[in-house]
C-alpha cells in the first residue's frame, strides 16, 4: 500500500513539472501545445545524447539538455505559431498544428537515435527505505525536482516582473501590448521556460526508465489531463492535478497491469471534461473576462 | 503495374474515409481526430464477421458500417458537447482510448499480432481474387460514396450544415439544430471511415493495430485539408495527391529504415505548409481560421 502510493508519488513528481511547463504555455499564449510531448522527449535524448555519446557528467546534462529543449520549443513557437496566430487562426487548427509539429520532431529523433529505447545509465539505482516503500535514488531525484521547479515557478509568477506580465498575457495579451509591452517577445519567454520544463522531466524519466521517441504522448496526454484536473487557468493547479493521476494511475498498475495506464489518463481527462470543466480549483470566469 | 493497381485501391479506400470527414471538417466545421479509430472499427467488425461468423462480404461490411454508423452516434453526441480546442481534444482522447482497446483487447483484436486470413471479397458467385477486380469493386463503391456526399453537399442537409458552421447561432434562430446537425455529420463520417476499414481488411486480408493509431487519423484530416475542406472534390484530391507524395521519396536516396519516419515526416510538413500558406486547401470553399 505504501508502495503504490510511493509509485504514485513518484510519477507525479514528473507529470508535475510537464504539466507546469504545458500550464504556462497553455495559460499563457492559448497554444494548445501538443508538441510539448515532442519537446519532453527531445530533452530526454539530448541528455542521453550528451552522457552516453558525448560523455559528459549527469549535472552537465540537466543543465544542458533542458537549454536545447527551450531552443526546439522556441523554434516551434517561432516557424509554426507564430504565423498562425499572427493569422488569427482558431485554437483548433493552432491545436492540429500542434500535432504536425509533434509528429515532425518525433520522427527527426527516432531519424536520428533509432526507435528502440535508449538507457541513460547502466545498472541498478541505489534504493532506500522510506516508511515501508522503497525507493530509488533517481526517484528521491525526481521528487525533489518536483518540488524546487514547482516552487520556483510559483515564486516567479507571483513575485517577479515576468510573471505578473505573464499571467496578464493570459488574461490579455491586446491589453498588454497596448500598454507597451512586447507581447511577442514575452511569448518567447514563455514557449523557451516551459520547454525547458519539458525538457528537464525529459532527462529526469530518461536517467529513470530511458528514452524512446514517442515517449511523450502519453507524457503529454498527462500533462493536459494534470491541467485540466486542477482546473484550467490556475497556473499551480496542475501539481493537483498531477498528483492525483499519479496515484490513480499507480492504483490502476497495482490493481490490473502497467497497459491500462494510458486509459485512466484519458478517462479521467473526460471525466473531468464533462462532469466539472472547471478543474478542481478552477472558478468560473465572469462575463467580461471570458 | 501491381503496385499501381495497389495505389488505385488505397486511394479508392482513402477517398471514402476522406469524403465521410469532409462532411464534418469542410461543412459542419469540426476538426476529428477519432477517424482512424472508427476505420479500425470498420476493419476489425469486417474481419471478425467474416471469420468468426464466415458472414459473406456484403453482410459483414454492410454491418461494420452499421456499427460505425453506431459507434459514432454515441461517441457523436459525447464529443460534439466540446466546442474548439476541446473538441479537438476530445476525438484525439477517444482515438488512443479506442485504439488502447485495439491494442490489448487479445481475446477479439488479436492484439499486437493482429487478425489474419480475412477473406478477399465475394459477391455471389463473382469473387473479387485478383487485384484488378478489388480494385475495380472498391472504385464503384467509392464512386457511388462521392456521388451521394455530392447530393448531399448540395442538399438541404448540406446548405443547413455550412449555415451552422458560418454561424451557429444565426442558423438556430432559422430552426436549425446546430447540435443534431453536427451529430448526423459526425455520425455519417464515423460510419464511412468504418466503410472504408472494412474494405481495407477485405482488401489486405490482414489487419493489426497500427493502421488505426492516431498519426492515421492526423493523416485522414492532412488529406481533407489539403484537398479543400468543403468541396465534395477535394477528398478525391487530396487522397491521390497523398498516397502518391511519398512515391517521390524513391528517387532520393535515404538512410536504411528510415523510410517511414521520412513519409510521416513528408506528411507532417505539407500539412503545416497548408495551414499556414493555404488554410482553405488546393480546391477549398472554406478556409480553416
Amino acid at each position: 500500500m505504501a508502495q503504490i502510493f510511493a509509485n504514485g508519488l513518484v510519477t507525479s513528481a514528473v507529470y508535475t513539472i510537464l504539466a507546469l511547463g504545458f500550464g504556462l504555455i497553455y495559460f499563457t499564449t492559448k497554444n494548445f501545445h501538443l508538441a510539448h510531448g515532442a519537446v519532453f522527449a527531445s530533452g530526454a535524448y539530448l541528455g542521453w545524447w550528451l552522457v552516453v555519446r558525448a560523455g559528459l557528467s549527469l549535472p552537465i546534462a540537466l543543465v544542458v539538455a533542458p537549454l536545447g529543449a527551450a531552443l526546439v520549443g522556441l523554434a516551434i513557437e517561432w516557424s509554426i505559431y507564430r504565423p498562425l496566430v499572427n493569422r488569427r487562426a482558431s485554437p483548433e487548427v493552432i491545436l492540429i498544428a500542434s500535432l504536425a509539429a509533434y509528429i515532425v520532431v518525433v520522427n527527426v529523433i527516432a531519424m536520428f537515435a533509432g526507435n528502440e529505447v535508449q538507457l541513460l545509465r547502466a545498472g541498478a539505482s541505489t534504493t532506500w527505505e522510506v516508511a515501508g516503500a522503497r525507493i530509488t535514488t533517481i526517484q528521491v531525484l525526481q521528487l525533489a525536482s518536483a518540488l524546487s521547479v514547482s516552487l520556483g515557478l510559483a515564486a516567479v509568477l507571483k513575485w517577479t516582473r515576468v510573471g505578473h506580465l505573464w499571467r496578464a498575457i493570459g488574461d490579455s495579451p491586446e491589453l498588454v501590448s497596448l500598454t507597451g509591452w512586447n507581447v511577442g517577445l514575452h511569448r518567447f519567454g514563455v514557449f523557451a521556460s516551459g520547454s525547458a520544463l519539458a525538457g528537464f522531466a525529459g532527462v529526469l524519466v530518461a536517467l529513470d526508465v530511458g528514452a524512446e521517441p514517442h515517449m511523450g504522448f502519453a507524457a503529454v496526454l498527462a500533462a493536459v489531463t494534470a491541467c485540466i484536473v486542477g482546473g484550467l487557468g490556475r497556473y499551480m493547479a496542475p501539481i493537483l492535478g498531477a498528483v492525483l493521476l499519479g496515484i490513480a494511475e499507480s492504483v490502476v498498475v497495482a490493481v490490473l497491469a502497467s497497459r491500462w495506464r494510458s486509459a485512466v489518463t484519458l478517462s479521467l481527462l473526460i471525466l473531468f471534461l464533462v462532469v466539472r470543466p472547471l478543474g478542481l480549483l478552477g472558478r468560473p470566469l465572469r462575463g467580461e473576462e471570458r | 503495374m501491381i503496385y499501381l493497381l495497389h495505389l488505385i485501391t488505397v486511394i479508392a479506400i482513402y477517398a471514402i474515409v476522406a469524403g465521410g470527414l469532409n462532411l464534418l471538417v469542410g461543412f459542419a466545421g469540426k476538426l476529428s481526430l477519432v477517424q482512424a479509430a472508427f476505420y479500425g472499427l470498420g476493419g476489425y467488425a469486417a474481419a471478425l464477421f467474416a471469420l468468426r461468423l464466415e458472414w459473406a462480404f456484403p453482410a459483414a461490411v454492410g454491418f461494420a458500417l452499421a456499427g460505425g454508423l453506431a459507434g459514432a452516434m454515441v461517441l457523436g453526441r459525447l464529443a460534439l458537447r466540446f466546442r474548439d480546442e476541446f473538441f479537438v481534444l476530445v476525438t484525439l482522447a477517444l482515438q488512443v482510448g479506442m485504439h488502447a482497446v485495439y491494442l490489448n483487447w487479445e481475446g477479439v483484436t488479436g492484439g499486437a499480432f493482429g487478425l489474419g486470413g480475412i477473406p478477399h471479397p465475394v459477391l455471389g458467385s463473382w469473387r473479387a481474387d485478383g487485384l484488378a477486380e478489388i480494385a475495380a469493386l472498391y472504385w464503384v463503391i467509392a464512386v457511388l460514396v462521392l456521388l451521394l456526399l455530392r447530393l448531399w453537399a448540395t442538399s438541404p442537409f448540406g446548405l443547413a450544415l455550412q449555415a451552422v458552421r458560418d454561424d451557429a447561432r444565426l442558423s438556430e434562430s432559422l430552426g436549425k439544430d446546430p447540435r443534431a446537425l453536427s451529430a448526423a455529420a459526425f455520425t455519417i463520417a464515423g460510419g464511412l471511415a468504418a466503410l472504408g476499414g472494412a474494405l481495407l481488411a477485405s482488401y489486405v486480408t490482414y489487419i493489426d493495430s497500427t493502421s488505426f493509431a492516431f498519426p492515421e487519423s492526423v493523416f485522414f484530416l492532412s488529406i481533407v485539408i489539403l484537398g479543400g475542406a468543403g468541396a465534395w472534390q477535394g477528398p478525391l484530391l487530396g487522397t491521390a495527391l497523398l498516397v502518391l507524395a511519398p512515391e517521390i521519396l524513391r528517387f532520393v536516396p535515404l538512410p536504411q529504415g528510415s523510410g517511414p519516419n521520412v513519409r510521416e515526416i513528408l506528411f507532417a510538413l505539407i500539412l503545416l505548409i497548408t495551414l499556414r500558406y493555404r488554410p482553405q486547401g488546393l480546391l477549398g470553399r472554406y478556409a480553416l481560421d
